[in-house]
């Protein structure tokens, strides 16, 4: 065979090949030995007839078309182990010429380019203080649930109030009264029934029409709610000595709460700030493919709940197209994340022996609980546990690089930040 | 019976391509064909030395078709053995 590049880019390279009569002739043995075993040749065995006879029987357009195939695969492999590269998609093969003479055929391979990742001494992680604001805000708002009193009174339902009503269903054929506690001006019945109660009093009765029945409705009682503020006294209830404490002893749980967790992740956290910063151009196939297959995920997923996606966006194609811009920016980051993780591997050095990769599957296999005649170490399984204890090495890696620094992140820096990255995106 | 009409086909089996690795040919000849004028036929036509010829009536056999019984047709084959260093390509030959 012999190739001649015609393109070549940081992740694409574009190559014709060019193969003579005699390459053909013995991609063609090749392919004939694939297909002896399914012909017919009087006087030998299945198999058994030599290819200058099985030949005539296979039929000249089937033996090129294998025989094409055959070649493809070696003129690719040669290419490959030659030029080093390692495809991530499935290469795209074009057909120029196709005779028994000569097959040129034109090949677009994609690969994952290789990044020089600068790992810097420290990489900070930033923990947000203004969400721990939020957690404390949230907590207050919980804590003045639990502390609310509820208290019957006499007097007509209000808005907000909670109400004791029985109800029976005209419709229904010798219905009992059921009993039921609702809010006012939540919307927890039918019809307008928060527009009758407000002003009846226990003992009233009235009906609600909805669209189909109508509903017989007797007050029992009105009950009414009673929210604490926020202050000493909601402290003291809470058991602390006043707000100020109980503020403080919040934000303290909190804070730390988000830094055990953060101390957990922040290998991957660092792992994403990389990859935000990396500015590398990706193989198109590869992210065009992926984020398809992620979309048929989600497709698929909906279709379980009976929810067609085509369907549910029916009205706004907008969003729908939204939605997948959205996964085509997580499938870019993904391959990104992964690119680093390569770049870390080979950077330093890092190593997976056997017999981690043995602990692991044990581990496995205990875990889940699989009896080990139903699955061994094989070559797949191995590579498998290899790729995985990789990775989490190089996550490690950048475990002990990372570092917590607490700040307040402004909004608005934010805001400017995403505006920043969109528009970069854009470009 | 002329010279033309001794030599019908070359009989091509799993069994007589081996044979052919050893330097003998399998034909099929007209039932009054004797080896001596096979060997002169086989000379002739791919112009090679013959050592030997031997000859054998291969019997039909019954088969049953529903109800009755039919022959196969007899015919004779010959095998013939060349001095080594000769060569029949019977592919491309015929």
């Amino acid at each position: 065979m012999s190739y001649e590049i015609k393109e070549k880019t940081n992740t694409k390279v574009v190559f014709q090949s060019k193969n003579t009569g005699e390459e053909i002739e013995k991609a063609k043995k090749n392919a004939y030995k694939k297909l002896a075993g399914k012909v017919n040749v009087p006087g030998f065995r299945k198999g058994k007839a030599p290819y200058e006879i099985g030949a005539r029987f296979v039929g000249k357009s089937r033996l090129l078309e294998e025989a094409l195939d055959e070649l493809i695969q070696k003129d690719l492999d040669e290419f490959l182990a030659k030029e080093k590269i390692n495809p991530i998609t499935r290469p795209d093969v074009k057909l120029d010429k196709l005779d028994e003479n000569e097959v040129i055929l034109t090949f677009t391979v994609e690969f994952l380019p290789d990044v020089d990742v600068e790992i810097p001494e420290k990489i900070d992680v930033v923990l947000d203080l203004n969400e721990i604001d939020k957690e404390l805000e949230k907590k207050l708002k919980d804590l003045q649930n639990t502390f609310t009193e509820v208290k019957e009174v006499d007097r007509a339902a209000e808005e907000g109030d909670l109400v004791d009503v029985q109800y029976k269903i005209n419709e229904v054929k010798d219905a009992d009264w059921k009993d039921v506690t609702l809010e006012v001006g939540k919307k927890q019945f039918v019809g307008d029934f928060d527009e009758q109660i407000v002003g009846k009093k226990p003992g009233d009765t009235f009906e609600v029409k909805s669209d189909n029945m109508t509903v017989q409705v007797k007050v029992v009682a009105v009950k009414e709610k009673k929210i604490p503020e926020i202050g000493d006294e909601l402290a003291k209830d809470a058991g602390f000595e006043n707000l100020e404490e109980m503020k403080k002893s919040i934000r303290e749980e909190a804070l730390k709460n988000k830094e055990t967790q953060l101390e957990e992740s922040k290998g991957n956290e660092a792992l994403e700030i990389l990859a935000d910063k990396l500015d590398v151009e990706l193989p198109e196939k590869l992210v065009k493919e992926e984020t398809e297959s992620r979309f048929k995920d989600l497709e698929n997923q909906y279709l379980k709940h009976g929810i067609k996606l085509t369907d549910a966006f029916k009205d706004a194609p907008d969003k729908l197209e939204e939605l997948k811009e959205g996964i085509k920016k997580s499938v870019i980051k993904d391959i990104k994340k992964d690119l680093i993780i390569r770049a870390i591997i080979k950077k330093e050095n890092i190593k997976v022996t056997d017999d981690e990769i043995k602990a692991e599957f044990d581990r496995f296999v205990k875990e889940q609980n699989i009896s080990s005649k139903n699955i061994r170490l094989s070559e797949d399984v191995k590579s498998i546990i290899e790729d995985q204890l990789l990775r989490n090495k190089a996550i490690s890696f950048l475990k002990d690089r990372a570092i917590i620094k607490k700040e307040k992140v402004n909004e608005e820096k934010i805001e400017e930040g995403k505006k920043q990255q969109e528009t970069k995106g854009d470009e | 019976m002329s010279k033309l009409e001794i030599l019908i086909r070359p009989i091509i089996t799993e069994k007589n391509t081996t044979l052919a690795e050893q330097g003998k040919y399998v034909f099929l000849v007209d039932k009054r064909a004797n080896a001596y004028e096979i060997k002169e036929a086989v000379e002739e036509f791919f112009s090679v030395k013959v050592k030997k010829v031997n000859i054998g009536k291969v019997f039909g056999k019954k088969k049953r078709v529903r109800y009755n019984f039919v022959k196969t047709p007899t015919y004779k084959k010959a095998i013939v053995t060349l001095y080594p260093g000769y060569k029949i390509d019977l592919l491309h030959h015929v």
